[in-house]
C-alpha cells in the first residue's frame, strides 16, 4: 500500500478493478447515469420524487429504488418512464447540465486572464441570465483562480462581486448549442459576457 | 484506538472524493470490507466499487444513491444501496455529493431487522456515528476544512475512538 500523507492507493481496490469481468464491466455506471438522467429530468419538470410517483402511478418507494442506481430496469417501464418525462434516455450523454458547467470551467481560464491576480472569483452559479439557462447552473461553490488568493470572503471577492456584470443574450437560446457557447471578456469595463452564437 | 483520515486516492475523481480511515494497526476500514466480502459476495463488491467509481468519474455522490438516516439525526450516516438479492451494507458519512467517508459493513441477513442484532454491522454504524460526531468538533476547532474537492487539513487528522461504544 502507498502511503502519502493523508492519503493511500488501495491495492485491493486495483486488484478488484483489475479482475472485472468484462462482459459485467460497465453495467453498474450504466444503470447509475440513467438514474442521474430520469432524475435530472424529474428535476427539469419542476417536480418532486412525491409528484414524479404520483404521474407514474407508483409509490414513492419506487421511485426511490429507480434512482438508487442499483434497478433493472425493463424497457416497458423505461418507456412508461420516458412518456411521461418526454424524453428517451441515453444514459451515456452528458447530461446538459454538466456539459454547460465543464464548458463554464473551461472556459473561466480564457475568461479570466486579464482579471488582476489577487482576485477570486466565485458563485457562477449567482449570475443572473435568462432564467432557462440558469436551471442548468445549479450554484456553484467558491473556487480558487489565482495562487495567491484569500479566503472566499475577503475584501477582494466582495469588491469583485459588485464589479461584475454578466450579460447573456437569451434571444438565440432556443436551443441552446453548447457548442457555440463561448465566453467573452471585456475587462476593461469589468463585463463579462457570455454569448451563444 | 485511533484512527487516521486518509483519502483513496485510486477511488477519487473530478466529482467526488472518497476518504476512509486507517486504524494503527491494520488496513483501512474500506479494504477491510473489500477483503472481508470479495470471496463470498464477488459480483456485489464488484457492483459496489464500480458505482463509487461512477459516482467519483462521472455524477457525484448523489443522495438518490445512500440510504439515508443509518445514524444519528444529522449525523449523516448512511449506507450505499445494497442490490435486492444481496443485502451487503457499506457505512459511510456523506458530505453533500463531492465528500464521502467510507467506512465498514457487511452482510445483512433477511432474517434479522436491525443492524444492531449483528456485530460487525452494529461496530461498523456506531464508528461512524461516533466519527461524525467529532468530525464536526474538528471542523468547528477548524482542524479540518470541506470544500468541493475535498477535505483540507494540514497536520494528519486523527480520530480516538474507545472501542466500546
Amino acid at each position: 500500500m502507498e502511503q502519502k500523507k493523508g492519503e493511500y492507493t488501495s491495492s485491493v481496490l486495483d486488484e478488484i478493478l483489475g479482475g472485472i469481468p468484462s462482459k459485467d464491466s460497465g453495467k453498474a455506471r450504466y444503470k447509475m447515469l440513467l438514474a442521474a438522467n430520469i432524475d435530472d429530468a424529474i428535476n427539469e419538470k419542476g417536480w418532486n420524487k412525491s409528484e414524479f410517483a404520483r404521474r407514474m402511478n407508483q409509490q414513492p418507494s419506487v421511485v426511490s429504488k429507480w434512482l438508487s442506481g442499483t434497478h433493472n430496469f425493463t424497457t416497458d417501464t423505461l418507456f412508461e418512464i420516458g412518456k411521461v418525462l418526454d424524453k428517451v434516455f441515453n444514459p451515456f450523454e452528458e447530461p446538459l447540465k454538466d456539459q454547460l458547467k465543464r464548458r463554464l470551467s473551461e472556459s473561466r481560464t480564457e475568461l479570466l486572464k486579464d482579471v488582476p491576480s489577487e482576485i477570486i472569483i466565485g458563485h457562477f452559479g449567482k449570475v443572473d441570465f435568462h432564467q432557462d439557462f440558469m436551471k442548468y447552473i445549479e450554484p456553484v461553490k467558491p473556487f480558487i483562480i489565482s495562487d495567491n488568493t484569500t479566503e472566499p470572503n475577503s475584501t477582494a471577492v466582495n469588491t469583485f462581486r459588485t464589479l461584475r456584470t454578466f450579460k447573456y443574450d437569451h434571444e438565440k437560446t432556443d436551443p441552446v448549442n453548447i457548442n457555440e457557447l463561448q465566453w467573452q471578456t471585456q475587462t476593461k469595463t469589468n463585463s463579462y459576457s457570455l454569448l451563444v452564437n | 484506538m485511533d484512527y487516521k483520515l486518509v483519502k483513496i486516492n485510486n477511488l477519487s475523481g473530478r466529482k467526488a472524493t472518497f476518504y476512509t480511515l486507517l486504524p494503527e494497526n491494520g488496513s483501512t476500514l474500506f479494504d477491510n470490507f473489500l477483503k472481508k466480502n470479495e470471496a463470498d459476495f464477488p459480483m456485489e463488491i464488484i457492483d459496489i466499487v464500480e458505482r463509487l467509481q461512477t459516482m467519483a468519474n462521472d455524477i457525484g455522490a448523489r443522495v438518490q444513491f445512500f440510504k439515508e438516516f443509518e445514524g444519528n439525526l444529522g449525523d449523516g450516516v448512511c449506507a450505499i444501496y445494497d442490490l435486492d438479492e444481496s443485502n451487503l451494507r457499506l457505512y459511510c458519512i456523506r458530505y453533500g455529493s463531492e465528500v464521502v467517508l467510507l467506512g465498514d459493513g457487511g452482510f445483512k441477513p433477511k432474517n434479522i431487522s436491525a443492524f444492531q442484532e449483528k456485530d460487525d454491522l452494529k461496530n461498523a454504524n456506531y464508528l461512524l456515528r461516533n466519527i461524525s460526531k467529532m468530525m464536526t468538533e474538528k471542523m468547528k476547532d477548524k482542524e479540518i476544512k470541506l470544500t468541493e474537492n475535498g477535505f483540507v487539513f494540514d497536520d494528519d487528522v486523527i480520530f480516538t475512538i474507545d472501542s466500546d461504544f
